[in-house]
């Protein structure tokens, strides 16, 4: 926080030390006045402001410190001096100084701050700017009223709207200037261990004002104009804001234990309720009840409990069906402490009480926005307006009253709103020193939402930044120490399936024609294609004939066919009617074979079992047995009929899970030659293929890497060896057509009685004496056993070794 | 002197609870210096050497004969070691431990062990058909230019 001194040294920074300038401010300060001429002095140092009115008064010099604003105070070095969260910008020192003389010592100090009034003492502020709805609910607490959220949900602009409209002239008086009059200056009084709010009291006073012509403290009369029937209903003592006098809906069902309400609304209503004890249930008394806040149209839930919501608390209506219950005093439908609505009918208690009446007020036309603000309070837990005595009228201070009588009045018929009030002498422009007082205003304890604010000490945002005391945690990891990891049960089968395949669409048709013609059509084709006519024409066109047909093959399977018509080369057309191929992808589906174990026991898995797979066009494929064992397998091929492309997929299917989990190229067309160009390409291709088979079976045997048991036994070691290169093509057209399984089992040599002298392995935790017969243990922990210790050495031996049990 | 009661074991010794014959009971003097495990006793008796087992009831262990030396006529020397499976078969029965191949699990277990199952060199190749396939003879597929 700076202070008077650190207002010095930025005269000294900046006028330089001995300066006339510096030596002026300094001496007229600490002197208690400043000269006209020498405020624009002061005014020129960095830092220094000069706040004032939107009349033109000084209300206050400071000198700032200011820290960028933030919501997150505990993220600066000194939050102390960081701003709060609500509303304040900066902190700014209190100036100007005064000096002091003790009365006692004779010695004189530099006063630097707000006044007490009560005590003469000195309080350390620092001055800031508020909201005006800040400052009407905390003045509005400061008076006894409740004034709930609900009002700035329907109107959060209610105190823009209000504040400067009573008294124009007036409020230039109190706000700074250049502000557009949506802010005040306030004081924040930094005590030992806790900040005050204070506002100018003037302002207390002019909000008095602003909230009586708002209706904030009831109209008094118990004879309100309801637009509802409340006939044979005793009202006596019902208060209600004029804004809310309107019933909208009541309901009497004395006697009935449940009832349902449901009220139209085409928007957000304003409410109140009043409602009667069903001992006396025409007589209406001024609790309140609460309407909890849903969706559109109706009412939902409702509780009432006079201990948690102020009376005249209004609720913005929004409703669905709700049902009431009383209990006796208080009751309350939904989960009071969770407040979590009862939705369903069976949801209720099962015994709840009868009630009388309930009464629920609204504002008359629901078409506009509410202009209320607070509802009635309950008698006694606020001003009495009609206390509160303009001295010159000798008449309830009325909202066009002067502001200083209306201050008055309330000084004289509350003085102990004014408690603690401080203030400030603020040297004027004309000389004259102006004392403005500042009384404080309660913090508002729950932010716009709601909710609960309990850090008072300025600077400190616990919700945001809690700060706790630091500890030692030695034993923090001690936690993952006595975890216990359960490695989880693996699962027999495994989840999940794989995507589908998504055969591409569309074709350029335009720029090519495929054709189904038969040998017979083809035949015909090649007729017309060599005959002399056809050569005549076309040479017109191209230079080879042979440009115009792309291409020839046999591919296996029926492409899809749109119907008949003749063989177009180019522009011309042969005459040859054939079929035409209308789609490029073919699906042909191969069927399912189901694999299931043959030993039912590790035989029927790798090593000792193999499995591959025949595909036509690609060749044999191993598999690996641990994938497709006890499961289903299923072929599929999707043949590209344009370029003879062939993709095989075998998708294994096993219990609740299953996908494609192989999948194969190859080309599934045998080229035709048309050219001698095209008739030397399909030869290389063939010679290639060949070459690849042949250079397979040359190393297949040698170089194929051998699988070895361990424990160096080569007892089922196995070599392995590609059964099948590159099938794809005019190969592949003279291989079979059906794809086919592989299937490798050995024979097992296994002795007999193995288990009883071997054991078969296993690798579980149990004790010995469950295992009868053969048993070797892996790990033992032998306690328990009140043997030496050669002993216990040979019983591990032996144990690692093997027992008989 | 302490009693030795000699028994006959006809279990393996990888047995925890063996069967066993008894054979008298007879009074020996522990030889200087014996231990525990690995005693030593001197006994009386026409002839010990058809048994191969003993039980000591003061040291509480079962232990094998691993030797006979005659003294005299009539006098052997046994010497001992102890059988820690026979002696503490009833706390063995109570320990927790990890198997790692037992009679009673078997090879629908699926684990492979760390021993290889022995199978033959010769195998059985089985071969399944999918129940269709590509066409036998193709289609022609004739491709040219133009639409």
């Amino acid at each position: 926080m700076s202070t008077f001194l650190d207002l010095i040294d930025g005269v000294k920074a900046y006028y330089g030390s001995g300066s006339d300038e510096w030596a002026t401010i300094a001496s007229q300060m600490s002197s208690g006045g400043l000269t006209p001429s020498t405020i624009p002095l002061l005014q020129q140092v960095p830092g220094v402001t000069i706040t004032r009115s939107a009349s033109g008064a000084v209300l206050g010099y400071d000198y700032a410190n200011p820290f960028p604003t933030t919501s997150s105070p505990a993220s600066v070095v000194n939050s102390n001096v960081q701003t709060g969260a609500y509303g304040l910008t900066s902190y700014h020192a209190d100036l100007p100084a005064t000096a002091v003389t003790d009365p006692v010592t004779g010695d004189m100090t530099l006063r630097s701050g707000s006044v007490v009034q009560s005590t003469g003492q000195t309080l350390a502020t620092v001055a800031d700017r508020a909201s005006l709805a800040l400052a009407g609910v905390a003045i509005g607490s400061k008076l006894g009223l409740a004034i709930d959220s609900a009002l700035y949900a329907a109107n959060p602009d209610w105190w823009d709207e209000h504040f400067p409209s009573l008294n124009p002239a007036t409020w230039e008086q109190l706000i700074p200037g250049g502000t557009a009059g949506n802010v005040i200056r306030g004081l924040v009084g930094i005590g030992d261990d806790d900040a005050t709010m204070y506002m100018d009291e003037r302002l207390i006073a002019y909000a008095y004002q602003t909230l009586l012509q708002g209706g904030a403290f009831g109209s008094g009369d118990a004879t309100v104009d309801y637009h509802g029937s409340t006939e044979g209903l005793d009202m006596t003592g019902i208060e209600l804001p004029i804004q809310l006098s309107t019933l909208l809906a009541y309901k009497g069902t004395y006697g009935s234990s449940t009832t349902t309400w449901t009220m139209s609304s085409t928007s957000d209503r304003t409410c109140a309720y009043r409602y009667s004890d069903p001992s006396t249930p025409t007589r209406i008394t001024t609790g309140m009840i609460s309407a909890s806040l849903t969706s559109d149209l109706e009412i939902t839930t409702m509780y009432f409990n006079q201990t948690d919501y102020h009376p005249g608390q209004v609720r913005t209506l929004k409703g669905e069906t709700f049902y009431v219950s009383v209990d006796e005093r208080w009751t309350y439908i939904e989960d009071y402490e969770q407040r979590t609505p009862v939705q369903d009918l069976d949801e209720r208690p099962t015994s709840w009480p009868t009630f009388g009446y309930i009464l629920l007020f609204g504002d008359y036309d629901p078409g506009e926005t509410p202009a209320g603000i607070v509802s009635n309070p309950e008698a006694g837990t606020h001003i009495n307006p009609t206390l509160v005595i303009n001295p010159t009228t000798g008449e309830p201070v009325t909202p066009e009253d002067d502001l200083d009588d209306a201050l008055q009045g309330l000084k004289t018929a509350y003085p102990d709103l004014f408690q603690g009030t401080i203030y400030e002498d603020v040297p004027q422009d004309d000389g004259t020193v102006a004392r403005i007082s500042y009384s404080p205003v309660p913090y508002p304890n729950t932010d716009p939402q709601g909710n609960p604010i309990t850090d008072t000490t300025a600077g400190v945002d616990p919700q945001t930044d809690p700060q706790v005391d630091p500890q030692a945690r030695p034993d923090a990891a001690q936690g993952l120490t006595d975890s216990v990891t359960t490695p989880p049960a693996p699962p027999d089968t495994g989840s999940g399936t794989g995507p589908q395949p998504v055969i591409p669409s569309g074709s350029a048709n335009a720029l090519y024609s495929i054709y189904n013609p038969t040998p017979g059509e083809l035949s015909d084709f090649g007729a017309w294609l060599w005959s002399s006519s056809f050569v005549d024409q076309l040479l017109k066109l191209f230079s080879d004939p042979m440009q115009a047909i792309i291409g020839l093959h046999k591919v296996f399977c029926d492409p899809p066919v749109s119907g008949r018509g003749n063989i177009k080369v180019g522009y011309l057309d042969s005459g040859v009617a054939t079929n035409l191929v209308s789609g490029q992808y073919v699906t042909v589906p191969c069927g399912s074979v189901s694999l299931p174990e043959y030993f039912g026991n590790v035989f029927d898995y790798s090593p000792y079992t193999q499995v591959q797979i025949y595909l036509p066009f690609v060749g044999i494929e191993p598999l690996d047995v641990g994938d497709v064992m006890r499961g289903t397998l299923t072929v599929t091929y999707h043949v590209d009929v344009l370029t003879g492309a062939c993709l095989a997929e075998v998708a294994v299917s096993r219990d609740s899970a299953g996908g494609i989990l192989y999948t194969y190229a190859g080309n599934a067309a045998v080229q035709y030659p048309i050219s001698s160009g095209s008739y030397m390409g399909i030869l290389s291709t063939v010679i290639s293929v060949a070459g690849g088979i042949a250079g397979t079976i040359a190393t297949g045997g040698a170089l194929a890497p051998l699988a070895l048991g361990a424990a160096g036994g080569l007892m089922s070691a196995k070599t392995r060896v590609q059964h099948s290169g590159g099938f794809s093509g005019n190969a592949g057209a003279m291989g079979a057509r059906k794809p086919y399984l592989i299937i490798t089992r050995p024979q097992s040599a296994t002795a007999q009685a193995f288990e009883d002298y071997e054991g078969y392995p296993a690798n579980y935790t149990t004790t010995l004496g469950s295992c009868p017969g053969y048993v070797r243990v892996k790990i033992a922990h032998l306690d328990g056993i009140p043997a030496m210790l050669q002993e216990l050495t040979e019983i591990e031996q032996a144990l690692a070794e093997g027992v008989i049990i | 002197m302490l009693d030795v009661q000699l028994l006959v074991n006809l279990s393996e010794r990888q047995r925890i609870n063996k069967s066993l014959n008894a054979g008298p009971t007879l009074s020996g003097v522990l030889r200087d210096t014996s231990s525990v495990i690995d005693p030593v006793i001197t006994v009386e008796h026409p002839d010990v050497s058809i048994y191969n087992y003993a039980y000591i009831p003061l040291f509480g262990r079962y232990y094998y004969i691993l030797d006979v030396t005659s003294v005299r006529t009539g006098l052997w020397e046994l010497t001992m070691h102890t059988d820690p499976l026979m002696s503490y078969r009833t706390q063995l029965m109570g320990v927790q431990c990890i198997i790692d191949a037992s009679t009673t699990t078997g090879a629908d277990e699926y684990q492979h062990g760390d021993r290889q199952w022995v199978a033959k060199a010769k195998e059985l190749t089985d071969i399944v058909t999918f129940p269709s396939g590509l066409d036998a003879d193709g289609e022609f597929i004739l491709i040219t230019a133009g639409g």
